[in-house]
C-alpha cells in the first residue's frame, strides 16, 4: 500500500485485465497490410533515407501503445475512486452516528437491531466514503471508530458493537459528528425511532421495531443485620396483563425463590425477596424482545464499619460524644480509627480528625470571662452544608470559645461555632459545660451526618448497585498507591479526588489500590425509557440543505483521472501515423492497387 | 491466384486492323519473301557493283559499266526476305501484379503478333515463363491463356535460354522491373535481332504509388518483405528511383538501337496505340 493512497473502490483494479488484450492488440496491429510490388527494390532503397527525417514515424506505434496504456491506467484509477494524500483530506469521509442506548439490543426477528444498523451503515460507506467516522450516543457521547478510519475498520466495529448504554440525548453526539464532519457533510444517524426534531443536516435512519415488553424497571438492595433484602419492580410494556415468572437465584445458579407477579396492563408489579445475608444474586424474567433488561444481578451492599476513636481532654466532652457513638451503628472503636473524635490541640495523626471542645489559649475574637462566650440564636449556617442536614438550633444553648480554623459552617455573631478545613478536619467549637447542644437532639443528627460524611470517605462505591445512567458515585483517599477502576468497557486509572463518572456499560466496576481489591458495585441493566419498545420503529428522514450523495461512480471522485483520460486519448489520436488514416481509407486491392 | 482475365479481342482486332509495324531502313535478314533482306542475293534490285573476281558469275557483269571504265564490275543484288516477328511476353509474377497490367501485357503480345501477320510477316511468340515457350500459329491463340505467374525475371531466363531465335524484328512486352544492370539484358535481346522494340507497360499504381501507412511490401517474384510506411518522401523517392531506372532501360534500348516506349497498363489498347506506340515503331496502316 502507497502511504497517502486510497482507494474507494478496489473493485475498479479490475480493469487492468483490459491491459493484456490491449498490448496483444498492439502486436497484432504491427502485422501492417500485405503489398505485392513488381519492384521491392526500388522501395527498399528508399528506406533508410525517406525514414530519415521524422523519426516520430519510426515510433509512431509505440507511442500509441504507451497513449493506450495511459489511458486504461487513468480509466482505472478512476473507476477504483483513487485519492492521493493523507486519509481526510481530499478523502470522502462519512460520519454516522448510532443509537447506543439499551433499546437498540431488541430483538428482530430473532436478530438485534444493532446487528441491521451495521448493515446499514456497510451500504452507506461503500458507496463512496474512503473515510468513516462512527460516533456512539451516550451522556458521553463515544467513538467506536475513526475518527476518519477505513471504511473496512467503521464496519467490523460495529459488527462488533453491542449497545445497552441508558438513554441520553444524542444531541452531544451529533455535536460532536458536525464538529468531526465539517460544514456541508451529511451526517448519518441510526437509530430505532425517528427522533421528534433532529438538525437538518442529519439523514435519519430508523430501524426499530415495535414491541411489547416486560422488563425490571427498579431494584434495590439492602443487607443489615444479618439479612438481604431484595425489592424489584416489573413493569409492561404493551401485551395484555397476566402473571410474570421472576427467579431469584444465588451466583451459581441456585434457584431461591420463583414467584409470578401480577402484572396489570401497561402497569408493574412489585417482588420482594429476604434471605439470609447473601452473595450476589440474579434476579430473571423470561426472555422477549429485550432479553437483557430481564435479567439483573444485585451485589451485596455491605459496607464496612466505620472505625473510631476518642482522645479527649475533657471528660464533658467525651461523655457527650460518647454517647452519640454508642448509639450509632454501623461504627467500631479501633486504636486504628478511620476518625478520631478528639480535644482540641491534641495532635493526632492518620486519621480524619474531629474537634470537639474549645481552644485552650486565646485566639482572635476573645471575649470576656476566659474567652467563651455563650449564645442562643440567631445561629447563622450553611444550609447546603450536609453538617447540617436535619440539624435544628432552636432553643440551644451554645457556648463557644476562640473560633477555630477552617470553613464556618456554623456560626453566631462573632463566633464560628462549627468550621472544616480543607483537609476535612471538622472544629465543633463547644464548651459542652456550659451548652445544652449535647442534650438535644440537633447533637446527635450532628454527629450522626459527621459519622455519615466520615463513612463517605472510606475508599469505596457509595451506593453498590446502580441503575444504568446514574452516577456511579466512589471514594479514594489521596494516600496509598495509584488507584484504578476495573468494568466491562475496560479500566481507566483515577485521580485523588475523583468522585464518580456516569456509568455507561451495565457490568461490574471494581475499584483497586494498587493489587488491594477496595470494593464492588454493579450497574444494572435498567432503564425504564429504553425498555418501552412500544415507540419504536422504522423510519427515513432526508437531510435538507446538503448536497446529496451520488451513488454508483461518480459520487464524490475525483476528476483528475477522468482528465488524464481525455488527454491520453487525444494524445493517441494526434500519435497515430497520418498514413495508417489514408490506409484505412485506401481501396482495398492486390499488390499496390 | 493468377490473372487470366479475359483479353479485349474486339480491341486486339481493331488495332490489327489499323495499325501496322513500321519496319526499319535497314536490311532484314529472314526467309525469302516481299521484303527485301539484307544480304545480296538473286533478286533483280540492284544492290552495288564490285570489281569482278575470277569465279564470278559472268551474268551479272555490268557491261556498260565496263565499256565505260574499261574495267570490269559485277552487279550485286539484295536478297528478298520474308522477316521474323518474334514477339517476347514476360509471363513472370510482377506482370501480374495488377489485374490490367497482365491483361495489357497480353493484350499488346497478341495485337504485335496480329498486326505481324496481318502485314504478311510471320509472327512468333515467346512465352517468358518459368517453362518458356515458343508459340507458331496457329497456336498463338494460346496467349490468351497466358498466366504471369513465372517466379524467374526475364534476365534469369534469358540466362537459361529463353528460346528467342534470329529475327528481323524483336518485339519485347516486359515492366524491366529487376534489379540487374540492363546493358546485358538489352544486348541479349537484340542479339538476333535486326530491330528491337521495348513496351513496357506499367499500371498506374506502378508509375504512381500512394500514401499509405505502415504496409508490408512483398516481392511478386522473391517473395522478400520488407515493412515500410509509405509516407510522402518514401513515395517521393520510390517515383524518383523508377524515373532514373526507365531512363537507364531507355538509354540500354538506345544503345542496341532498339526503340522503347513505356506505355500506361490502365489504357485501353487502342489508346496505347494510337497515343504511345503510333510513331514509336508502330505506323497507321494507309
Amino acid at each position: 500500500m502507497i502511504p497517502g493512497l486510497t482507494l474507494g473502490a478496489p473493485a475498479g483494479l479490475l480493469a487492468l485485465l483490459g491491459l493484456a488484450p490491449l498490448v496483444a492488440l498492439y502486436f497484432l496491429r504491427r502485422k501492417s497490410t500485405p503489398r505485392v510490388v513488381p519492384a521491392l527494390f526500388l522501395w527498399r532503397a528508399t528506406a533508410d533515407t525517406a525514414e530519415a527525417g521524422p523519426k516520430l514515424q519510426r515510433l509512431q506505434r509505440e507511442w500509441s501503445l504507451l497513449c493506450e496504456i495511459v489511458a486504461l491506467l487513468a480509466a482505472t484509477l478512476f473507476l477504483a475512486d483513487v485519492r492521493c494524500g493523507p486519509s481526510g483530506a481530499g478523502a470522502s469521509h462519512a460520519v454516522v452516528v448510532v443509537d447506543g442506548s439499551l433499546s437498540m439490543s431488541a430483538r428482530v426477528d430473532g436478530r438485534p437491531v444493532a446487528s441491521r444498523a451495521a448493515e446499514l451503515v456497510r451500504r452507506w460507506v461503500e458507496v463512496g466514503a474512503t473515510a468513516v467516522t462512527v460516533i456512539e450516543t451516550g451522556p458521553k457521547p463515544r467513538l467506536l471508530a475513526g475518527p476518519a478510519a477505513t471504511p473496512g475498520a467503521a464496519v467490523e466495529a460495529l459488527e462488533k458493537w453491542t449497545p445497552h448504554g441508558p438513554a441520553a440525548s444524542p444531541e452531544a453526539a451529533w455535536r460532536l459528528a458536525r464538529e468531526i464532519a465539517g460544514a456541508g457533510t451529511r451526517i448519518l444517524y441510526v437509530t430505532d425511532a425517528v427522533p421528534a426534531e433532529a438538525p437538518k443536516e442529519l439523514e435519519i435512519e430508523a430501524i426499530g421495531h415495535s414491541e411489547t415488553n416486560v422488563a425490571f424497571v427498579d431494584a434495590s438492595r439492602t443487607d443489615e443485620r444479618g439479612k438481604t433484602r431484595v425489592e424489584l419492580r416489573v413493569a409492561r410494556f404493551g401485551g395484555s396483563a397476566g402473571p410474570v415468572p421472576v427467579t431469584i437465584s444465588s451466583a451459581d445458579g441456585t434457584e431461591l425463590q420463583r414467584t409470578d407477579v401480577t402484572i396489570p396492563e401497561g402497569g408493574a408489579g412489585v417482588v420482594r425477596f429476604e434471605t439470609a445475608a447473601a452473595g450476589p444474586l440474579v434476579v430473571r424474567l423470561p426472555d422477549d424482545a429485550l432479553p437483557d433488561d430481564g435479567v439483573v444481578t444485585l451485589v451485596p451492599d455491605v459496607r464496612r464499619p466505620l472505625t473510631v476513636g476518642t482522645r479527649f481532654a475533657d471528660e464533658n466532652a467525651s461523655r457527650a460524644v460518647g454517647r452519640v457513638l454508642d448509639a450509632s451503628e454501623s461504627i467500631e472503636r479501633s486504636d486504628t480509627p478511620d476518625v478520631v473524635f478528639a480535644s482540641p490541640g491534641l495532635p493526632i495523626e492518620g486519621a480524619r480528625v474531629v474537634r470537639v471542645g474549645v481552644e485552650a489559649s486565646a485566639a482572635t475574637g476573645a471575649v470576656a470571662d476566659g474567652g467563651r462566650r455563650s449564645y442562643v440564636g440567631p445561629f447563622f449556617t450553611r444550609k447546603d452544608d450536609p453538617l447540617l442536614e436535619d440539624v435544628e438550633f432552636a432553643g440551644l444553648v451554645w457556648t463557644a470559645g476562640p473560633n477555630p480554623p477552617g470553613r464556618p459552617i456554623v456560626s453566631a455573631d462573632a463566633s464560628v461555632l462549627v468550621s472544616e478545613e480543607p483537609d476535612g478536619t471538622v472544629h465543633v467549637n463547644i464548651d459542652v459545660s456550659r451548652s445544652n447542644v449535647q442534650r438535644s437532639n440537633a447533637w446527635p443528627v450532628l454527629f450522626g451526618n459527621i459519622l455519615s460524611l466520615a463513612r463517605r470517605s472510606l475508599p469505596g462505591f457509595a451506593h453498590r448497585n446502580v441503575l444504568l445512567g446514574e452516577q456511579l458515585a466512589f471514594t479514594i483517599t489521596a494516600s496509598g498507591g495509584p488507584a484504578r477502576l476495573e468494568g466491562p468497557d475496560g479500566t481507566r486509572p483515577l485521580t485523588p479526588g475523583a468522585r464518580a463518572f456516569a456509568s455507561a456499560i451495565p457490568g461490574e466496576y471494581t475499584l483497586f489500590r494498587g493489587e488491594e481489591r477496595l470494593d464492588t458495585a454493579r450497574v444494572l441493566p435498567i432503564d425504564a425509557s429504553e425498555s418501552d419498545l412500544r415507540a419504536r420503529g422504522a423510519g427515513h428522514k432526508s437531510a435538507e440543505g446538503v448536497a446529496k450523495r451520488e451513488a454508483g461512480l461518480l459520487a464524490e471522485r475525483p476528476t483528475w483521472p477522468l482528465v488524464l483520460l481525455v488527454l491520453a486519448l487525444l494524445a493517441d489520436y494526434l500519435a497515430a501515423a497520418p498514413g495508417r488514416r489514408r490506409a484505412l481509407a485506401a481501396p482495398p486491392a492486390r499488390g499496390l492497387a | 491466384m493468377p490473372d487470366v482475365s479475359p483479353l479485349d479481342v474486339a480491341a486486339v482486332e481493331l488495332v490489327a486492323a489499323r495499325y501496322r509495324l513500321g519496319l526499319p531502313r535497314s536490311a532484314y535478314s529472314g526467309r525469302v519473301g516481299g521484303v527485301l533482306g539484307r544480304q545480296a542475293g538473286g533478286s533483280m534490285e540492284l544492290q552495288d557493283f564490285r570489281a569482278y573476281q575470277p569465279g564470278d558469275d559472268v551474268r551479272q557483269i555490268d557491261w556498260n559499266a565496263a565499256a565505260r571504265t574499261d574495267q570490269v564490275f559485277i552487279r550485286v543484288r539484295r536478297e528478298e526476305v520474308s522477316p521474323l516477328v518474334e514477339v517476347v511476353l514476360d509471363a513472370s509474377a510482377s506482370m501480374g501484379v495488377t489485374s490490367a497490367k497482365a491483361v495489357r501485357a497480353r493484350e499488346l503480345a497478341w495485337a504485335f503478333c496480329r498486326i505481324a501477320r496481318a502485314q504478311g510477316l510471320e509472327p512468333v511468340l515467346v512465352v517468358g515463363s518459368d517453362e518458356p515457350l515458343r508459340l507458331r500459329p496457329p497456336e498463338l491463340v494460346h496467349v490468351t491463356s497466358v498466366a504471369s505467374e513465372g517466379r524467374r525475371t526475364l534476365p534469369e531466363l534469358l540466362a537459361r535460354g529463353l528460346p528467342v531465335r534470329s529475327c528481323g524484328v524483336r518485339i519485347v512486352v516486359s515492366d524491366f522491373l529487376f534489379d540487374v544492370p540492363l546493358d546485358p539484358v538489352l544486348a541479349k535481346l537484340s542479339t538476333g535481332a535486326t530491330t528491337l522494340l521495348v513496351v513496357q507497360p506499367l499500371d498506374a499504381v506502378e508509375r504512381e504509388p500512394s500514401e499509405a501507412g505502415l504496409v508490408e511490401i512483398v516481392d511478386s517474384e522473391t517473395g522478400e518483405k520488407i515493412e515500410r510506411t509509405l509516407g510522402a518522401a518514401v513515395v517521393a523517392e520510390y517515383r524518383r528511383r523508377l524515373g532514373a531506372h526507365q531512363s537507364s532501360l531507355e538509354a540500354a534500348t538506345r544503345k542496341v538501337r532498339g526503340a522503347w516506349t513505356m506505355v500506361p497498363a490502365d489504357q485501353p489498347l487502342p489508346v496505347l496505340f494510337r497515343e504511345h506506340l503510333l510513331g514509336a515503331g508502330v505506323e497507321a496502316r494507309p
